[in-house]
């Protein structure tokens, strides 16, 4: 477990439900002084976990924000609803990020489970979806490597391109397959469908911290909203 | 003649794998890079593949640099068949799947037909030509990956680990088609940690160690130094521990060890 996760100050919890709230108060507004701050809000967090996957990560997005904004102005779309749209897209997906990067997928498991009270097989299905994330991007490098080395070179024409990527999602599928049913085999022979009473050595409980954030979080979420 | 000439690489500053490091590779050959874990062998195929650039020197095939191209251009000379087969297959047919490289090199429809008919018949796939790739045994996948290397008629086939997971019957199929690929004119670069297979098979051996490389000569020279060995991070094969065990004549091979078992026990009757 890296580091950032082991011994990060907030529960799993705590950054879920500040994801939850963050993303419900940027669906409520328009205002793009108020998604301003709310971005500000964001940022701060992510830079104060210290995190270096989070901060790459942070890049990446900023940089699809962007992407989106262009894209919808270029299709005639009003200046505040593009740059609207770019800054929502950006203030989720980066409050999701913050959970899934400084917490560990078994802390997000028991939190779902044993404080959400979300079935064990519902808040698994999550937990694979984002443990398989990492392997899935090494496994489609190690499939674009093994293209190329046949000659692989996606044509510019973007039509074109989408078919040649075919060669790169086909094998990555065929694996996904094969791995989901090792992995659904393996999980059963180690009693995955076994109906007593489950424990977790994740399981974290709130602590003030915890608490104290979650208020000021909606305090300033609801306070954003209601002053633009 | 492939030259790897002052070639140094690093993935990160402060690590790095290779530093200025020289070697020639005979393109009619076997050539086994060998040593342990982490070294860098599978690095080096890669920087010869075009799939990495070196931060200094460069690589030549014959009085070509292609060390600054890509891996397509690339894959008109050398082939590479990773160690996981199931990273490529994608088409509905073996057939289909060998064709795939000689489509993207820009290959004529004649010239396709010929080289994966005949990669098909050499690797011992053309019987299955119309199977679905996925359903393959795991030797016909690995041979499978080999033919749609060899349909791009490459010159150099650099084969990483072959014979992992394999089954012993699988494995010996798999290095009597190396031997055979070579007999016809074609370079291997097998990448292996399989002492057995590198001493029977390989004509040279380059070890890889401490950022450098430790050797490079024919199996029977680094063999015979067993202290060496052992430092480079390698195993003796079981022919030669038997030969030094018996302090016979070092054998690399086990119809080398019968030969020589037999012809003391003639000289000793």
């Amino acid at each position: 477990m890296p580091e950032n996760k082991k011994n990060a100050a907030l529960a799993a919890l705590t950054k879920l439900l500040m994801a939850i709230t963050v993303s419900i108060a940027v669906l409520w507004t328009n205002n793009l002084s108020a998604l301003s701050i709310l971005t500000g809000l964001e940022i701060i967090i992510a830079l104060a976990a210290r995190s270096k996957p989070l901060w790459k990560g942070l890049g990446g997005l900023a940089f699809f924000a962007v992407i989106l904004a262009v894209i919808q102005l270029l299709f005639s779309a009003p200046f505040s609803v593009a740059i609207g749209s770019a800054f929502k897209m950006f203030i989720m997906a980066v409050s999701l990020l913050i959970l899934v990067a400084t917490s560990s997928t078994q802390e997000i498991t028991a939190s779902l489970v044993k404080q959400c009270h979300l079935p064990y097989e519902y808040a698994f299905m999550i937990t694979v979806v984002l443990r398989f994330v990492p392997d899935l991007l090494k496994e489609s490098k190690a499939v674009r490597e093994a293209q190329a080395c046949r000659g692989f070179h996606p044509a510019k024409n973007p039509l074109r391109r989408i078919i040649d990527y075919m060669m790169i999602i086909k094998p990555m599928v065929f694996k996904a397959i094969a791995r989901s049913e090792n992995m659904a085999i393996s999980l059963e022979l180690r009693g995955f469908s076994h109906k007593g009473k489950r424990t977790f050595l994740a399981s974290r409980k709130l602590a003030w911290l915890d608490y104290s954030v979650l208020v000021i979080n909606a305090l300033i979420c609801i306070i954003t909203i209601k002053s633009f | 003649m492939l030259k790897l000439e002052n070639v140094s690489f690093a993935y990160a500053i402060n690590n790095k794998i290779f530093d200025d490091i020289n070697i020639e590779i005979d393109t009619q050959e076997i050539v086994a890079i060998a040593g342990r874990n982490g070294t860098g062998k599978t690095t080096l195929t890669r920087l010869i593949m075009g799939l990495l650039h070196p931060q200094a020197g460069r690589i030549k095939l014959d009085e070509m640099v292609i060390s600054d191209k890509p891996p397509y251009i690339i894959a008109k000379n050398i082939g590479y068949v990773f160690q996981n087969p199931d990273h490529q297959l994608f088409a509905s047919t073996v057939y289909e799947e060998a064709a795939y490289a000689p489509k993207q090199l820009g290959m004529t429809e004649e010239e396709r037909d010929k080289y994966v008919k005949q990669a098909l018949i050499n690797t011992g796939l053309w019987d299955k030509k119309d199977f679905m790739p996925q359903t393959l045994s795991l030797g016909d996948k690995q041979r499978l990956s080999i033919a749609s290397a060899l349909a791009a008629n490459p010159r150099i086939l650099i084969l990483d680990e072959p014979t992992s997971g394999q089954d012993c019957r699988e494995r010996t199929v798999l290095l009597r088609l190396m031997r055979k690929l070579n007999n016809n004119g074609l370079g291997i670069i097998l990448v292996t940690h399989d002492m057995d297979i590198l001493a029977e098979h390989a004509h040279k051996v380059v070890v890889i160690a401490d950022k450098q490389i430790a050797y490079a000569g024919t199996p029977r020279e680094l063999f015979s130094d067993e202290k060496k060995t052992i430092e480079l991070g390698l195993e003796l094969p079981e022919t030669v521990r038997i030969s030094k065990e018996m302090e016979i004549e070092l054998s690399l091979t086990p119809q080398e060890l019968y030969e020589k078992i037999t012809a003391g026990r003639k000289k000793n009757a």
